[in-house]
């Protein structure tokens, strides 16, 4: 077998192997875009662009370290980039306020009606898409070490490395966020936290 | 162990991401701090909520997302397919064989040709046509038989280099001809319309 004929197999064999690590971790990757973006069209886009830099740069993954890690890598670094890029969503601290055109000032996190469905809307969904809401609200940086710890479940270790920081910036980066999360639940559904109910 | 250094690190004691000793201090601390407790259980209860999310359905699949991969990836190779990187030895040889050729035949000079035969009458400024005064041309040895009617013109800058010939050209009284007896009139430099100074 000459060369080119054995670097083509390899590409082939390669190809291969990449659409079965497609096939097998789409729903998984697609779960975190979702919860990253917030919405499918956001999902699809940010998908597509992380699964084309994957297969571009596939001679380059270490086999050693599980797929799913190092294309979370790729994924939310692309998010993070991508979000700062549009600058689509604004950052705001839970405390702060904004001014409103009567000159009256508001909550920054006055939240949109929650509940647009039916009012037969299960709890559940109506709880989902209040936490889907509080992620929206918190900055790029929170939103993916929340998402990959409490989600994904991926270790503050492996977090770090998808992040390209220390472990002591995961470690205050998922306790702010997950505080952050805590008060905009709290705030649409405090029976979810009353004594009884914390178990 | 302060109230406040115990929450700066509830969450990773809920997530098990401390050492052994903080998480053994750390619990001791909650079983005599109410504060410290409340917080500790709405931090877990967060993480309970969030691990209870129902994983989305996605509205694409994932060979929905291959053909889109594949075709772009597709694109990109038809485009990359002429980059040097690609380019095999033979074209590379026949490249360089291709331009040998060329220059091989454009510096054979035809040594029976000494003049450019000039298809319009050149303007050139009055002044080149005019005979220099008190000027005697001196025949040169290496010069062929011309004309006694061609005056030589210092219009080219010529070189006192005894190495190198003279740059100098001779023009006859009507501009219909300009001889360049020490320059080969066809070759490399008249293909490309060079003149060597």
């Amino acid at each position: 077998m000459t060369h080119t004929a054995l670097a083509q197999a390899v590409n082939e064999r390669s190809h291969e192997e990449f659409d079965a690590l497609v096939n097998r971790y789409y729903h998984q990757a697609y779960n975190t875009a979702y919860r990253l973006t917030g919405n499918h069209a956001d999902a699809e886009d940010l998908l597509q662009e992380a699964f084309l830099r994957a297969y571009r740069f596939f001679d380059r993954y270490d086999r050693s370290m599980p797929f799913i890690n190092w294309f979370n890598r790729i994924l939310t670094n692309l998010y993070i980039d991508e979000y700062r890029r549009r600058g689509r969503l604004r950052t705001l601290s839970l405390d702060e306020s904004y001014e409103t055109e009567d000159g009256e000032e508001a909550p920054a996190f006055d939240l949109p009606d929650l509940s647009p469905s039916p009012m037969e809307l299960a709890l559940q969904k109506e709880l989902e898409d209040a936490i889907q809401e509080g992620l929206s609200l918190l900055s790029p940086e929170f939103r993916v070490a929340v998402v990959l710890a409490d989600i994904e479940g991926h270790s503050y270790e492996e977090i770090a490395e998808m992040m390209n920081t220390s472990v002591g910036t995961v470690r205050s980066r998922i306790h702010r966020g997950r505080k952050q999360l805590r008060n905009l639940i709290m705030k649409h559904h405090p029976n979810l936290f009353e004594r009884g109910d914390l178990k | 162990m302060n109230c406040r250094f115990v929450q700066s690190r509830l969450s990773a004691y809920v997530d098990c991401e401390l050492t052994g000793h903080e998480q053994q201090a750390i619990r001791v601390h909650l079983e005599h701090c109410l504060e410290c407790s409340q917080e500790y259980e709405t931090l877990r209860k967060t993480k309970s909520l969030m691990r209870q999310l129902p994983l989305v359905q996605p509205t694409t699949s994932p060979e929905w997302l291959l053909a889109r991969l594949h075709q772009q990836n597709g694109v990109m190779r038809r485009s990359a397919r002429w980059s040097w990187n690609q380019v095999r030895w033979w074209q590379f040889a026949g490249g360089l064989a291709l331009i040998s050729a060329f220059i091989a035949w454009d510096l054979r000079s035809d040594p029976d040709r000494s003049e450019i035969q000039l298809t319009e009458t050149p303007t050139a400024p009055a002044f080149v046509s005019q005979p220099i005064p008190n000027f005697e041309p001196a025949p040169s040895p290496a010069l062929p038989q011309v004309s006694s009617s061609l005056y030589r013109s210092s219009l080219f800058p010529t070189s006192s280099s005894p190495y190198i010939p003279t740059n100098s050209y001779w023009i006859d009284e009507s501009n219909s001809h300009i001889v360049s007896p020490l320059q080969p009139t066809r070759g490399f430099y008249t293909t490309f319309g060079l003149r060597p100074r």
